[in-house]
């Protein structure tokens, strides 16, 4: 991506506003800033032809390309008149004779063959929230989840906090449920070195809500608490649900935070058609970013000053210059994952020496390491091999597997293992069965699931509340936590294979959602396996976070339940629909969901890809918007006959007819093609990249061992790491 | 940061009208208005296009007529009302062929004008130009426009060809990073006894942040040198992020406005001046978390950001700012705002499904009243922008005198999603550039000649924008 703009003369004072450019550039070479010159081949034929062609001109709703009999010329013609197929005018002229010349040449057997693995490209990677927000929490060795309001030591103990945010205030209480709502029984102190207002006070179990009092008049919500309720005045109260019944683990001595240090970071873009968080290619830092990473920083070494010199082993009496080579190869060590050169041991050596005393220069230096590229950043760059290639260092290594399968950074024995050189083949085999096993990985696999299927937005998507009346906050949470709960069973402790996450005849329910789902028997808040007595469920498919996030706020979505079919179980991309698209059917109370949507697929404009779509999802006619089971809609019955034609690729002529989740999760759990597609969306989760033409190689021979194992989800993800191209870089 | 803090602790003691140095209104640019620049831009975006020319091609709803020496407004652009002289009206221009009938398609080339968002797009590249002295060089805010984990291609803004930037969708973030100090929060005044104020003992070092980001830009350094040409894009983008927030520490902002009468944004809009733009006041009750993706909070979210906007520009925090009103194909339930013609306790009407309004303009459809009544909405909050800028003494006018602000959308008709005769509207006199209150109709000429005009009454030397050849509007500037 060479820059475009060289040629601008940054006259930001020249005077005058006319219209006339005060250097106007040569206008035969000149390109205007913003244009990319000389667009490559195959980057058009990616944006304008991948998706029904196939990426490699393997074909799907269009035709294969591979060895095309077709000259350049009849190309290059069919390309001018008709293609891509919604808007021809998209591509005339010099556009249609270098897309097919680059078809022509690129897309042969020979060229495509699969006879070894190309490296894939060096990368920097940015940890996104989630992992930042990890790896602070084991580099510091923070007790669990950062939760508002936190609980300290004693889990009903908890730590309520208020951000002035640049006010100044006399005083601030918090009122709620747990005090009768007095604006003066419960104080809060300002603490003069975090700034904000801090009160602990015991909570019972249960669920409360409460507010801030301000200056004993102003009544607000808890800014930091995202979790509201409707307060009867039209504001909202904040919810502090406590639940300290059932027997957890000891309470930790660890420290820990009252605030989660990644709240203030953007949001990761996520490419069109990328499910996951971790996007490498989208990840830029931003100043947004730059301002927030020294704030968490500030404020993490504020939140643990006290503990900080144990932490980075410099407690009791130290002089600076042992304490910074403690801190270079210790503390330091861990939070950039590997040795420091010696010009970074020096950077950090200076500002410990260089302070006032050791506790600032601690500070100081901790400070600095978090805003650090080095440690935002897990490189994979490698060191150059003989080849032209590159190789990842072991360091690096390290932190592919830890970041893969643990959302964080290495544990020690990872590292050690990096500095002894002990990350071969067979080493990073070892390792990766050994941090499969660890819990961190379930967490990480259970982050997987619910990007896989699309359903954390479960959390906030609208319904209408006339509709749906029964479907509370709670049971959205419990929706999100059935889905995570369940494949992370199946993946850890059920039988492993892929076809279980399709088939099995569990769910995991607490009282709240059993109730919702009409399952007797549960009680209580916690989520636990169920045999499920309803066989219309069954699987993911029929989970209610899959039926309600493809839906609308009104009324279910056979097209987006198709295209979530298609998309994320196949990896069956369709081109945007054209336009006069329409949209979705208005709800009709004489008209069942199946009866509209069929009305709008009867346009022949939109048949090509709505008989591929539509179909699928009518199979799910029995779920509504909010995943509860029916059988009559507008007075009459559903029709829930389903058909997935081309399962096994566009233009295979493979069909199938099924009648419920249950049965299209049977179909799916013996499909190749549902099994290559879940292991190409574990590369890219892992991986960090939307595949290309290039890792075509590297995919199909992760999904052969993913398939040789019988479709064990643990070996898919060993299978990753195994991949030549996991350490191998150009 | 301590600095920030001192000088507001200072300010405090001296008052509000203390001369402190500052970034704000009238320093700058005290000439007489004519042959200025347009000292900031904002875009204001919304989605899923207007009641176009119809499938059956019956005329735009959106477009404005001249009227003599004034402008007859269109039915959809009534609410601007009598701020239609604060406007002109282009009516015409393209976005080109490419994508044409997607509205990822249109987002990508809209502030781009580059096919496939495969450049940068006009924001960030005046924030890097002629906005780089600001403390902050770009502000990019948004209403429900991340929610759902919305797609890249939803964002408009593109900090290099193919990759976009998220906004952020929460205002007491926002508020929060503009105006309690780049980094560090500054000091809060405890009450003693007798309920005086006095600062705390600070444990706050002076130094820690600068020495973090020359840290953090040494090893930026290293790192750069070791991946060769790899990850420039990237590691570039970095490099001026730690520039940008590094120059705030140097010279931070002390937030002052001294004659600008800044006014202040409170529960019921912009209201009393405000003498200083130290320390204005949050409104907490803004929705946050969970309740930021509520459709009833949406009105209240956007104004919020709309407001921290124009403060922070009032302020002289920054010099670009783009608004993105939800994403495109946008799910937002409009019907649940409250006290709107739109209102309707018991339908859920989502913006994108209204804007298939189908091939006709058919007055008994609903689909296409509600949408005219969303369109009529959102052109509302852009007049709510114009007058929050309008109400802001500057200079000899108002901060809408020295600015440019651009409405627009990534398709033209929401049905067809046809990228011609797109609904663009700029207001503002960019400091005496351009003239308003006039219909500037340009059929078929390509959007990048308004995107490079904007460019140009900012001050920037270019000659044109986007990949469909060069050229700057004309007729727009003086």
């Amino acid at each position: 991506m060479s820059s475009p703009y060289r040629w601008i003369a940054l006259a930001a004072l020249a005077l005058g506003c006319d219209a006339t450019p005060d250097a106007t550039p040569d206008a035969s070479t000149a390109k205007p800033p913003g244009a990319t010159p000389g667009v490559d081949p195959a980057a058009r034929y990616a944006a304008m032809c991948a998706s029904c062609h196939g990426e490699a001109g393997e074909g799907g709703l269009g035709t294969r390309l591979v060895d095309t009999p077709r000259s350049i010329e009849q190309l290059t013609r069919a390309i001018d008149e008709r293609m891509p197929t919604a808007n021809p005018a998209a591509c005339r002229g010099e556009c249609a004779s270098s897309l097919a010349v680059y078809i022509k040449t690129s897309f042969t057997s020979a060229a495509l063959a699969c006879d070894v693995i190309p490296p894939s490209p060096r990368r920097v990677r940015l940890l996104n929230r989630r992992e930042y927000r990890n790896t602070l929490r084991d580099l510091f060795g923070l007790a669990g989840a950062m939760t508002t309001p936190a609980p300290t030591q004693d889990c009903n103990r908890r730590r309520f906090a208020f951000d002035p945010m640049g006010r100044t205030l006399r005083s601030v209480h918090v009122a709620g449920t747990f005090n009768g709502w007095s604006p003066t029984a419960w104080p809060l102190t300002l603490n003069a070195a975090t700034r904000t207002w801090e009160t602990d006070q015991t909570v019972a179990s249960g669920s409360h809500q409460y507010k801030f009092v301000l200056d004993g008049s102003e009544w607000v919500r808890d800014p930091a608490n995202a979790m509201t309720a409707p307060d009867g005045f039209g504001g909202q109260n904040s919810l502090l649900t406590v639940a300290c019944d059932a027997p957890v683990t000891p309470p930790s001595t660890r420290p820990s935070l009252a605030f989660d240090p990644a709240a203030m970071l953007p949001v990761e873009t996520r490419p069109q058609g990328f499910l996951f968080d971790d996007n490498a290619d989208a990840a830029l830092v931003t100043s947004v970013h730059v301002n927030e990473h020294l704030r968490a920083a500030g404020a993490v070494v504020d939140a643990l000053a006290t503990q900080l010199r144990t932490i980075v082993n410099c407690a009791g009496t130290i002089d600076a210059p042992a304490c910074a080579e403690r801190v270079v190869t210790g503390f330091g060590r861990r939070a950039f994952r590997r040795d420091l050169t010696s010009t970074e041991a020096q950077r950090y050596r200076a500002l410990i020496t260089g302070a006032r005393d050791v506790d600032q220069g601690v500070k100081r230096a901790v400070r600095a390491m978090l805003v650090s590229p080095s440690f935002l950043y897990r490189t994979e760059m490698g060191d150059a091999q003989p080849d032209g290639t590159y190789k990842l260092t072991p360091y690096e290594i390290a932190s592919a597997l830890s970041y893969t399968y643990w959302g964080t950074m290495p544990d020690d024995a990872l590292l050690d293992l990096a500095a002894r050189n002990g990350l071969d083949g067979a080493g990073i085999e070892r390792e990766s069965r050994r941090l499969i096993a660890d819990p961190r990985a379930r967490e990480q696999v259970g982050v997987f699931a619910l990007q896989w299927l699309g359903v954390e937005s479960v959390a906030t998507t609208p319904r209408s509340a006339t509709l749906f009346g029964d479907f509370s906050d709670a049971v959205r949470t419990r929706m999100i936590d059935e889905s995570r709960r369940f494949v992370t069973h199946v993946v850890f402790d059920g039988s492993h294979r892929f076809g279980e996450l399709f088939t099995a005849n569990e769910g995991f329910v607490d009282e709240t959602l059993a109730r919702y789902y009409g399952i007797t028997g549960v009680t209580g808040a916690e989520m636990r396996r169920v045999t499920l007595p309803d066989e219309r469920r069954g699987g993911v498919l029929a989970h209610g976070s899959v039926m309600t996030r493809y839906a609308h706020s009104d009324q279910g979505s056979p097209i987006l339940r198709g295209v979530f079919v298609r998309a994320n179980l196949l990896c069956q991309e369709f081109p945007p629909p054209p336009a006069n698209a329409g949209g979705v059917p208005d709800v009709d109370p004489r008209a069942t969901t199946r009866q509209r949507f069929s009305q709008h697929s009867q346009n022949p404009a939109c048949a090509t890809c709505h008989s591929l779509i539509d179909g699928v999802g009518f199979g799910f006619e029995q779920f509504d918007a909010v995943g509860r089971t029916r059988t009559m809609e507008a007075g009459m019955p559903v029709d829930h006959a389903g058909r997935l034609t081309d399962v096994e690729g566009f233009g295979s002529n493979t069909a199938l007819d099924f009648a419920s989740p249950a049965e299209l999760g049977a179909a799916l759990a013996a499909s190749p093609t549902a099994q290559a597609c879940f292991a190409r969306q574990w590369y890219r989760f892992a991986r960090g990249f939307h595949e290309t033409a290039a890792q075509r190689c590297a995919v199909r021979s992760v999904a052969q061992r993913f398939r040789e194992s019988s479709g064990d989800v643990r070996e898919l993800m060993v299978a990753v790491s195994l991949s030549p191209d996991f350490v191998t870089r150009r | 940061m301590r600095s920030i803090a001192r000088r507001r602790f200072l300010q405090a003691a001296l008052g509000a009208a203390s001369a402190l140095p500052f970034y704000g209104l009238s320093q700058r640019n005290a000439r007489a208005s004519g042959g200025e620049r347009a000292r900031r831009l904002i875009v204001f975006y919304f989605p899923d296009g207007v009641a176009g020319r119809s499938q059956n091609g019956e005329p735009s709803l959106w477009e404005a007529r001249p009227a003599g020496g004034d402008v007859t407004l269109s039915e959809l652009l009534m609410p601007l009302g009598e701020l239609r002289r604060e406007c002109v009206f282009l009516n015409g221009l393209t976005m080109g062929g490419t994508d044409e009938g997607s509205h990822p398609g249109g987002a990508k080339k809209l502030l781009t004008a580059v096919d496939g968002g495969n450049g940068e797009s006009i924001d960030q590249y005046l924030a890097r130009t002629v906005g780089r002295d600001a403390p902050y060089r770009h502000l990019y805010l948004g209403a429900g426009a991340t929610q759902n984990n919305a797609s890249g291609d939803k964002f408009i803004s593109y900090a290099s060809a193919g990759v976009t930037v998220a906004p952020d969708d929460d205002p007491l973030r926002a508020f929060r990073r503009m105006f309690t100090g780049a980094v560090t929060p500054p000091p809060v005044m405890m009450p003693t006894p007798d309920a005086g104020m006095v600062t705390p003992p600070s444990t706050v070092d002076d130094e820690a942040d600068r020495l973090a980001l020359e840290t953090a830009l040494g090893d930026l350094g290293d790192l750069r040198g070791r991946l060769g040409t790899s990850e420039r894009v990237k590691l570039d983008a970095h490099l001026e992020a730690l520039r940008e927030v590094s120059a705030r520490l140097v010279r931070p902002p002390t937030m002052m406005a001294s004659d600008a009468g800044v006014m202040m944004a409170t529960d019921a809009g912009m209201s009393a001046p405000n003498p200083s733009c130290a320390m204005p006041a949050m409104r907490f009750e803004a929705p946050t978390g969970a309740g930021l993706n509520a459709p009833e909070n949406f009105p209240a979210v956007l104004r919020a950001q709309v407001d921290t906007t124009v403060l922070a520009m009032a302020c002289g925090l920054t010099r670009v700012g783009v608004i993105q009103s939800s994403q495109h194909t946008s799910e937002l339930i409009m019907s649940r705002f409250r006290d709107t013609e739109m209102y309707d306790a018991g339908f859920d009407m989502r913006s994108h499904q209204a804007s298939h309004y189908g091939a006709r303009q058919d007055r008994s459809n609903r689909l296409f009243t509600d949408f005219v009544k969303q369109i009529r909405w959102w052109v509302s909050q852009f007049a709510y922008l114009l007058q929050s800028l309008r109400a802001m003494p500057e200079g000899d006018g108002t901060m809408l005198d020295h600015s440019v602000v651009l409405l627009c959308s990534e398709v033209s008709d929401g049905n067809t999603h046809t990228h011609s005769d797109m609904p663009f509207v700029l207001a503002g006199r960019a400091g005496g550039c351009i003239t308003p209150g006039r219909v500037l109709e340009r059929r078929g000429v390509r959007h990048g000649q308004l995107l490079a005009a904007i460019a140009r009454s900012m001050g920037a030397d270019v000659a044109g924008w986007g990949d469909a050849g060069n050229g700057v509007l004309p007729g727009l500037l003086s």
